[in-house]
């Protein structure tokens, strides 16, 4: 009934030699493990490639030993000498040659086998009894038959003959080997319990079989065959822990999400400290077991997605609970693949919609804003944006229609960059521009609920919210692109600005041959300190300066800082040749100044004012 | 009370500005609003240009002073002694700053801290140095 499968043969090799130590015969495997190609000689001990091989060969071929344990390519391969006599005369020697791994796997995969054959075939014995039975019963249905016609007769013999087949089509489920991975399926897991327990009809006369089943028409996804076999496993295991009888309850219950299946035995039960091992392949605590049986189980059960859990106590019992995610009758028209069609199907309509639309609701959009933003149609009217919105529509309801189907982030930015600078060039204030953004969504929110009413409610709650989210994703990006694009240029034509003033800031007057005045207005901070520095050298030394007047009545504070440019300004310029007159020093700065503690160099004249400074120059 | 946070050098004129106004509600005159914002631009641009950042509180309470705290928690002023007597040298000013302003306000306490800190607490008396001189 169970076939070995072919690709597991053991290859091994084997050689044929006189008893001089020609050879004779020699498989292939033989040959690629032991002869060198060198030489083409048929002599063994001319062809052996490995020294070592070779002289412990040499040592059987004496006499010495009859199998040696050799490595060749890094796996131990084991040789046996055999010596055939006939009329106690050597007639030919064979060796044989067998990779070490090679045996120990097969024989894994063997006694696997046996295992499996031996368990099956205890069960057979048994399923025979179960199909002798209906069998018994359709030859006695027949020779009833055979005597008096009646219709009745058929139908039974018939479904003894179903029962019969059916028994034996659930023993070949349950011994099937797996070869490949098996599809989740739905089915009704109580039924298939009902099979199973049929293959052991033979060992339930003895005990007590209790069947709970709350829902018997609960469907389950999984790989049926193998919780079918991972059933037949644990049901097997109960009646196993009850040699002596006892009683074995099946009990099926469902709560909202779940189906739960429990199994209890009133056997042996598992010891406490063994409980965590359960499931761990290899182990048991059978006498002939394999430690397969429950590996499979807990394989099975969770590759379908199910839990499964065990509690035990020595002498009364085991239970195994096994709980599976529900199956919905309905669910195949929930499956996630499904509403995602729909989605880009609504997408789709939703971005043909608004094409359709576009003019329409520029329309709507520009007369929202003449009744209640008339400000705003004037200013976009002044930047000539009016006509171009008229014609080619709302730049906004235009984004959201591009990029329904696909969001393309770059593209939406690039075309907020190119209006956000634009705006910023004809000054248009950003808080009006974000009122006409706002007021496009706002029509952009009447468009979709018109394409909602109009698609006569086939979008799902669900749909519709998916698409608020995504239209609305869209116009923040836009909005949040336009903003940063447009505070970016202000920033930048801020700074630019400020080094206009800048240069502006450092006004050096030349007023009569070799004079020059610097009045510095506002407030003297490190960088304009730098600035002035830097500009006051440069001119000083163009004009060929040889007296700078410096007025700082326009400075309102004189702090040691400030102090500290200005003297640094004067030591520059003395450096070019040019001696600094300061003026402008008021009563209060000068008590500041003198509480500070701040020395005027002798090198530095200071004059009240500007006049009494021109007065010393002439 | 006033808090302005000092992070740069706008602030330092942010906090002159505030503490002009402040003087002047107060009725003091020219020369002493000008010392009690010299002494703030000196305080908050110690915290610009030592700390980093920090903060100025300016406390009126009229009709008897206006206090100024400048708190940071900057790496400390390890050489409060030569910057008394003003035997230290600074690469940003003229190392008066503080000396300065010691003289420039009417009460001056330092708390520092080497790595949390510097806190100074200045007061301006407003009937002293107010309008009454």
């Amino acid at each position: 009934m169970i076939k070995l499968p072919t690709s597991n043969k053991v290859s091994y090799g084997i050689i044929e030699l006189n008893p001089n130590g020609t050879i004779q015969k020699i498989n292939t495997e033989g040959n690629r493990l032991l002869i060198s190609e060198e030489s083409d000689s048929d002599n063994l001990f001319h062809r052996v490639k490995n020294n070592e091989i070779k002289t412990k060969l040499h040592e059987c071929f004496m006499g010495k030993s009859n199998e040696f344990i050799a490595t060749i390519d890094t796996q131990p391969h084991l040789f046996l000498f055999h010596r055939t006599f006939k009329d106690q005369r050597l007639v030919n020697i064979h060796i044989y040659i067998f990779n070490v791994i090679h045996i120990q796997n097969s024989h894994e995969y063997n006694n696997w086998n046996n295992h499996l054959l031996s368990s099956i075939g205890e069960m057979a014995a048994g399923i025979a009894h179960e199909v002798r039975n209906p069998l018994t019963a359709v030859k006695g249905f027949l020779q009833l038959m055979e005597q008096n016609h009646n219709q009745e007769y058929i139908q039974i013999a018939k479904s003894e003959l179903d029962r019969a087949i059916q028994t034996l089509n659930d023993l070949m489920s349950v011994s099937k080997p797996e070869f490949f991975q098996e599809k989740h399926t739905t089915f009704n897991l109580c039924s298939e319990i009902e099979s199973i327990l049929l293959l052991f009809q033979n060992q339930l006369y003895h005990i007590n079989l209790i069947k709970k089943f709350e829902h018997e028409n609960a469907l389950i996804t999984g790989r049926k065959d193998q919780i079918k076999k991972a059933l037949f496993n644990l049901i097997k295991n109960a009646i196993e822990a009850m040699t002596e009888g006892g009683t074995l309850i099946i009990e099926q219950y469902d709560d909202a999400h779940e189906i739960h299946l429990s199994i209890s035995d009133s056997g042996i039960g598992i010891p406490k400290d063994k409980l965590r091992l359960l499931g761990t392949p290899f182990f048991t605590l059978k006498q002939d077991g394999k430690g397969m049986g429950l590996a499979q189980v807990f394989n099975a059960i969770q590759s379908s997605n199910g839990k499964i859990r065990v509690s035990s106590e020595s002498g009364q019992g085991t239970t195994f609970f096994l709980s599976f995610t529900k199956t919905l009758q309905h669910s195949n028209s929930y499956l996630g693949g499904h509403s995602m069609i729909q989605t880009v199907n609504s997408k789709e309509e939703l971005s043909q919609f608004l094409k359709d639309n576009i003019d329409f609701y520029t329309k709507e959009w520009i007369q929202y804003l003449h009744k209640n933003k008339s400000y705003l149609i004037s200013l976009i009217r002044e930047n000539g944006l009016l006509e171009e919105y008229e014609e080619e529509g709302n730049p906004i309801i235009k984004v959201v229609t591009e990029n329904i189907l696909e969001l393309k982030t770059e593209e939406i930015m690039d075309w907020a960059k190119e209006g956000g600078s634009k705006w910023v060039k004809t000054d248009f204030p950003i808080h009006l521009s974000l009122e006409l953004f706002q007021s496009a969504r706002g029509i952009i929110w009447n468009a979709i609920k018109i394409f909602y009413l109009e698609s006569k409610h086939s979008l799902s709650m669900e749909e519709f919210f998916a698409l608020e989210r995504y239209v609305n994703d869209i116009i923040d990006l836009y909005i949040d692109s336009h903003t940063a694009y447009y505070v970016n240029y202000k920033d930048e034509l801020l700074k630019s600005h400020r080094e206009t003033v800048d240069e502006l800031s450092v006004p050096i007057i030349p007023i009569a041959e070799k004079v020059c005045i610097l009045p510095i207005v506002g407030n003297v901070d490190t960088f304009r300190a730098k600035k002035i520095r830097e500009k006051t050298l440069f001119k000083v030394k163009e004009l060929k300066a040889e007296r700078l007047i410096i007025d700082i009545s326009g400075v309102p504070f004189i702090d040691t800082s400030v102090v500290n440019h200005l003297f640094k300004i004067v030591k520059g310029i003395k450096l070019l040749g040019c001696s600094t007159i300061l003026t402008g020093i008021s009563p209060d700065i000068a008590d500041t100044m003198i509480e500070l503690g701040i020395e005027i160099d002798n090198e530095l004249k200071t004059k009240s004012d500007l006049q009494q400074a021109l007065q010393e120059i002439q | 009370m006033y808090k302005i946070f000092i992070e740069r050098e706008d602030d330092v004129y942010m906090a002159s500005s505030i503490g002009k106004r402040v003087a002047v509600d107060c009725g003091l005159n020219r020369s002493q609003q000008t010392k009690l914002v010299v002494s703030i631009m000196e305080l908050t641009r110690n915290i610009v240009f030592y700390a980093g950042k920090g903060e100025l509180q300016i406390n009126p309470s009229p009709p008897h002073s206006i206090e100024i705290i400048a708190i940071d928690k900057g790496p400390g002023i390890s050489n409060l002694d030569q910057i008394f007597n003003q035997s230290f040298t600074s690469k940003t000013g003229l190392g008066l700053g503080l000396s300065g302003v010691k003289r420039l306000m009417d009460e001056f306490e330092i708390t520092s801290n080497i790595g949390l800190g510097t806190k100074v607490r200045a007061v301006k008396w407003l009937n002293n140095g107010g309008n009454f001189i």
